[in-house]
C-alpha cells in the first residue's frame, strides 16, 4: 500500500501527440533551437537547404540537455560527460550510448509542428 | 543563599533524572592515548559539523519554500534580503561540505586501525549506513535551490541507477516523483532531506554512539599506549570541545569569506551550461563515469559502473566479516594497502574530475 503510494502516477492529462513550436520565420536557415515538446526539450534544426529536422535534446548518456556547437565543426555537445553527437543527432564520441531519438516535423502553412515519430 | 539553592536544584533534578548515573556512564569509557589517538577527533567533528547542519538547516526552513516557482526564489530572498540570511546559507553549505570531509578522515582512520574488528562490527555497519545517508543529505539538498547547478546535477544524480536491472527504473522514477525534474522531485527531495533523513540519521548516530559507549575506543593492533588512558567524561569531551572549537573557526571562515554563490534560474528548456560538475565528494563517481565507455564487453557502461560501486559498498560494510586476521588480533597489511589504494583512486578522480 506504501509502495502503491510512493509510485508516481504516470502523467495522463495534457500531454499532446503533437505541438505546435513556432513560425517558419522564427527559425532562420542554418539555425538550431530548443523548443519545448510538452516536458521535453527537442532541437529543431532548419537545415541550409531549407528543410526542418527534429532530435530530442537529452544526452542518451544521463539525460541532460545538448548544446549546439559550430566548431570545429557544427555538432551537439553535452556539457555534464563530454558525449558529442553528429548533426544527425548520431553518437560519435563519449559515453552516450544511442543516437539522439528524432522527432516527426511538420509544417501547416508556415506553422511548425513536432511529434514523436 | 544561591550556593543552597543550587544544592536544592540539584537534589530536585536528581530524584527525578539519574544525572549520576548519566555521569558515571559516560566516565566509564576511557580513551587510549598512543601515537595514533589524534584521529580520535574527527568522528566528533563529524557529529559537531551535523548538529551545524541541523540547527542552520531549521533556520533556513524558517524561509525556504519548496515550490519549483518559488524555491529560487525564497533563496534569492534568505540570501539578499533576511538579515545574516546568507551567512547561515554559507554555514549551512559549507559545514556540508565538512562534515563530509570528517566523515570521510573518521572513516578511513577507522579502516586503517583496523578498529571495525571485533566486536564493533555494528558500529562499523552503522557507521556505513551514516555515510550513505550523508550522501544522501548532499544529493538531496542540491536541488533545493533551484538553480541551474543544482537543477542538472540532480538530473544527473537521478538518472545514475536507471541502468540498475528490474528496480533501476523504478527506483528512478520514486526519487524523482515524475519522468522529469520537477515539482514532485522538488517536494520529494525537500521530504528527504528535511524530514526522513534526519530523522533515521539520529537514530542511526545513537546506536553508533552508544555503540561506543559500552564498547569503548578501539586501539589499533601492535599499537602500544605510550600513556594511561583519560576518561572520555569529562577529559576527552573538553579535549573535543576544543576541536569542535576550532573547526567552528574554519567553518565561519569559509563562510564569510567565500560565501556560498546562488547561480542563474534553472530552466529545463536550457542546454547544461560548460563546465558543469558536482560537488567534490560525488566527482570520484561522475569521473568513473566519464572514463567508462559507453559500452564495454558488450555490456552498457553504466551498468558497469553502478554495479561495481553497488558491490563495493557491500563489500566496504563487510570488511569487518572479511578481515579475519585483524579479527584476532592480528596485522592485516592487505587490507591496509586495499584502503590506501581506496583512498588513492578517490583523491586521484576528485583531482581529475576538479581539473579537467
Amino acid at each position: 500500500m506504501v509502495l502503491q503510494y510512493v509510485t508516481p502516477v504516470a502523467e495522463k492529462a495534457g500531454a499532446r501527440q503533437s505541438v505546435l513550436v513556432g513560425q517558419s520565420g522564427d527559425f532562420a536557415e542554418g539555425s538550431v533551437k530548443i523548443v519545448r515538446f510538452n516536458r521535453e526539450p527537442v532541437l529543431l534544426i532548419h537545415t541550409s537547404t531549407g528543410q526542418f529536422r527534429a532530435l530530442s535534446a537529452r544526452c542518451t548518456h544521463l539525460g541532460c540537455v545538448v548544446q549546439y556547437q559550430e566548431s570545429p565543426v557544427p555538432h551537439f555537445g553535452c556539457n555534464c560527460h563530454g558525449s558529442q553527437f553528429d548533426m544527425n543527432g548520431v553518437n560519435i564520441s563519449g559515453p552516450a550510448p544511442r543516437p539522439l531519438p528524432p522527432y516527426r516535423v511538420t509544417l501547416s502553412g508556415s506553422s511548425i509542428y513536432v511529434a514523436k515519430p | 543563599m544561591s550556593i543552597l539553592r543550587t544544592a536544592r536544584l540539584k537534589k530536585w533534578i536528581d530524584e527525578r533524572v539519574p544525572l549520576e548515573d548519566i555521569r558515571a556512564f559516560l566516565s566509564s569509557k576511557e580513551v587510549p592515548r598512543h601515537r595514533h589517538s589524534f584521529w580520535y577527533y574527527f568522528g566528533g567533528m563529524t557529529l559537531f559539523f551535523f548538529a551545524v547542519q541541523l540547527v542552520t538547516g531549521i533556520l533556513l526552513s524558517l524561509y525556504y519554500q519548496p515550490a519549483s516557482e518559488h524555491a529560487y526564489e525564497s533563496v534569492r530572498h534568505i540570501v539578499n534580503e533576511i538579515p545574516q540570511g546568507w551567512l547561515i546559507r554559507s554555514l549551512h553549505a559549507w559545514s556540508a561540505h565538512l562534515m563530509v570531509l570528517m566523515l570521510l578522515i573518521h572513516m578511513f582512520s577507522v579502516f586503517l586501525m583496523k578498529a571495525y574488528r571485533k566486536p564493533r562490527e555494528m558500529m562499523w555497519l552503522s557507521g556505513v549506513v551514516l555515510l550513505l545517508l550523508v550522501l544522501g543529505f548532499g544529493f538531496t539538498g542540491y536541488l533545493l535551490p533551484w538553480d541551474t547547478k543544482s537543477y542538472f546535477a540532480t538530473l544527473i544524480g537521478s538518472e545514475v541507477p536507471k541502468s540498475l536491472p528490474l528496480l533501476g527504473s523504478w527506483g528512478v522514477s520514486l526519487i524523482k516523483g515524475a519522468d522529469y525534474i520537477g515539482e514532485e522531485t522538488l517536494i520529494r527531495m525537500y521530504s528527504l532531506h528535511v524530514i526522513i533523513l534526519p530523522l533515521t540519521a539520529v537514530l542511526f548516530i545513537t546506536f553508533h554512539l552508544l555503540h561506543n559507549q559500552y564498547s569503548g575506543v578501539s586501539v589499533p593492533v601492535g599499537t602500544a599506549e605510550t600513556k594511561p588512558a583519560v576518561p572520555f567524561f569529562p577529559n576527552f569531551a573538553y579535549r573535543d570541545m576544543l576541536a569542535w572549537l576550532a573547526g567552528f573557526a574554519v567553518l565561519i571562515a569559509l563562510a564569510t569569506i567565500v560565501p556560498r554563490d546562488l547561480g542563474e534560474k534553472a530552466d529545463p528548456m536550457a542546454s547544461a551550461p560548460a563546465g558543469i560538475k558536482p560537488e567534490w565528494y560525488f566527482l570520484p563517481l561522475y569521473q568513473t563515469l566519464r572514463i567508462v565507455p559507453s559500452n564495454l564487453f558488450a555490456v552498457n557502461g553504466e551498468l558497469i559502473v553502478n554495479g561495481a560501486v553497488g558491490i563495493l559498498i557491500a563489500l566496504w560494510a563487510l570488511i569487518p566479516f572479511i578481515d579475519r586476521k585483524s579479527a584476532k588480533g592480528l596485522k592485516s597489511p592487505i587490507f591496509t594497502a586495499i584502503g590506501i589504494c581506496i583512498i588513492l583512486y578517490l583523491a586521484g578522480t576528485i583531482l581529475a574530475g576538479y581539473f579537467t
